[in-house]
Order: C-alpha cells, then sequence, then structure tokens
C-alpha cells in the first residue's frame, strides 16, 4: 500500500528518534583550545587553594589579637596592669591604711548623711 | 595517582581529589566532562563558540566549588547540567532579540543519498527546530531525548517535578515534529 503521508505532515516518533540520535552523533567537540583554557583555570585556582574557603591568615595585628573586641579587652588589661605595676606595694599600703584609718570618710562625700535618722 | 588508574574513580571522586590537590584529578574530569558539557551547551546555544565559552565557564565553577563539594548530595553531573543550562539561559535573555529565531536552514544541495550527510543535516535541522522552542522545553527536550537521561533525573537538574518533566518533552517534541514535518524530504525521510 502506497504511503499517503503529506509532506506537510508531522514527523512521526520513528523520524523524531532518528534526528535525536543523529543530533547526539554530529554533538561537536570542545577545541583543544577550549581544553587547554579549562585546564589552567583548574591548575590557576588549585594552586591557591582557595582563600576564599580556607581560614583567612590574619592580615594584621588587630586581626591576630581577635579584632577590635580582643584589642580593646587587652588595651585595658594593658592599663590595669600599668596602674598596678606603677604603684608600689608600700604606695597600696599607704592608701589602703588611709582609706581604712579614718582618712577619708562617707561624710566627705555626703555631708548630708549625719541627719538622716533610722528611727522610723 | 596515575591518569590511567582514574577511568574508574567516580567524578565525586575525582573532585575530591582535585580539592585535595591531586595533579591528575583536574584533567581526568575535563577530558570525561567537557565534551558533555559542551555538546548540551550547543545544542541550547546552537552556537560553538558560545558553548565554548560556556563549557570553559561551567567547568571553572566546578573547580571553585570543588573544595566545598558535599559528598552524596547530588552528581557532579547534575549540577554540572544545571549550571550549563542557567549559563545557556543567561546567555540566550541576553541575546533573545538577537537573530536566534534564524535557525540556519540545511543546505539545499546537501546530497541526501550520502548518509554522513544526512545524519549532519538532520542535527542542524533539529538543532534548529530546537533554537525556536521555549527554554525550558527545550532543555527539557535535549536532556531526556539527546543526552538520555531519565527523568527524575531531568527533574532533579531543571528543580520540577518528574510530570512537569514529561509534560515540558512531550509539548516540544509535539512542537519539533511539527515545524520539521515539511522538511521531511530533505532530510532523508522520504526517497521522493
Amino acid at each position: 500500500m502506497m504511503d499517503k503521508r503529506k509532506p506537510e505532515m508531522d514527523l512521526t516518533e520513528a523520524e523524531l528518534d532518528a534526528l535525536f540520535r543523529a543530533a547526539d552523533t554530529e554533538a561537536p567537540l570542545p577545541s583543544g583550545d577550549v581544553m587547554a583554557r579549562i585546564l589552567a583555570d583548574a591548575d590557576a585556582l588549585q594552586a591557591a587553594p582557595a582563600a576564599a574557603v580556607a581560614p583567612a591568615k590574619p592580615q594584621s595585628v588587630r586581626d591576630l589579637l581577635g579584632g577590635w573586641l580582643g584589642l580593646s579587652g587587652l588595651a585595658g588589661a594593658v592599663a590595669a596592669g600599668l596602674v598596678i605595676g606603677v604603684l608600689s606595694p608600700d604606695a597600696l599600703g599607704s592608701y589602703a591604711d588611709y582609706v581604712v584609718n579614718g582618712g577619708v570618710s562617707v561624710t566627705d562625700y555626703l555631708p548630708g548623711l549625719t541627719e538622716v535618722s533610722f528611727d522610723g | 595517582m596515575a591518569l590511567d588508574a582514574m577511568s574508574e574513580v567516580s567524578d565525586e571522586a575525582l573532585l575530591v581529589l582535585y580539592a585535595n590537590g591531586d595533579p591528575h584529578a583536574a584533567r581526568s574530569l575535563t577530558v570525561r566532562l567537557a565534551p558533555r558539557v559542551m555538546a548540551h551547551a550547543y545544542r541550547l546555544l546552537h552556537d560553538r563558540a558560545e558553548a565554548e565559552d560556556v563549557t570553559q565557564e561551567a567547568l571553572l565553577r566546578l573547580w571553585k566549588i570543588a573544595p566545598e563539594w558535599r559528598t552524596g548530595e547530588a552528581q557532579v553531573t547534575t549540577w554540572l547540567y544545571r549550571v550549563t543550562a542557567n549559563l545557556c539561559t543567561d546567555r540566550l535573555r541576553k541575546t533573545r532579540h538577537g537573530d536566534i529565531e534564524a535557525a540556519p536552514e540545511v543546505a539545499d544541495d546537501a546530497p541526501s543519498a550520502d548518509q554522513a550527510l544526512i545524519s549532519q543535516a538532520r542535527a542542524e535541522a533539529l538543532t534548529g527546530a530546537l533554537a525556536n522552542l521555549p527554554d525550558r522545553q527545550r532543555q527539557a527536550v535535549v536532556l531526556r531525548h539527546i543526552e538520555g537521561l531519565q527523568n527524575p533525573e531531568i527533574a532533579e537538574i531543571m528543580d520540577i517535578s518528574v510530570e512537569a518533566v514529561e509534560s515540558l518533552t512531550a509539548r516540544g517534541k509535539r512542537a519539533l515534529a511539527k515545524c520539521l514535518g515539511t522538511r521531511r524530504a530533505e532530510l532523508g525521510f522520504y526517497d521522493g
């Protein structure tokens, strides 16, 4: 029996499959130049192993000491140490004695305190 | 690890080797994957130079993500198909108003008796017709019927349901069949 299909008819499944197979066969391959560029990219990225991924090296003393927060804490500790270091134990003893033995009274700072009554 | 010893190593294992500094892993992955990426990009873009650029860019992204690759979550090829399709879509959007509609015609003087030329003519005709499909239909048809992937993997690549894949491929095939039906003779399906 003659094939009565007209040329303008849609392609059949089998004909489409033939086109798909042809497309698979005829797929272009990447050129040698592209392959070389791809490998160059790979080498370049591997040579510098992920600066973005590995923990970044400290860029400054500030980073090394934990950033601004760490730095401010350290500065406070240094200042306290300096004060303690500058004041000799004798001086600290004198100061303590001065405070404890009445060199300074609360009333020196709050003169009206003597008038406060606790009666009721 | 020697290059010839890597033929049995999975893509994912090679990627981990690359991230760990293995000097041969990138070459093995490139030889294995670049042709697939190139073919897929060409089928989506219908432009060899653009497809080569996309291939390089897709592989570049693979090298970059290698140190962070989470094993067992996705196949490398699935990830690459997705990246490739996204890169192609971006390029197609930029050239949407260009000459993308002007699919090259098969040369009139192609000798239909020569099977090699018929095969080439069919491939070119199909690629030209694919260029006229909506992006998602084209991607689904290429992945299913040319790359030969299964619907669940295509669904993962395209981030849609399997049913949506089936719908896209069915509509795409109908459009191709209709579009190319008028060219049956030059595609070697009629003797005359």
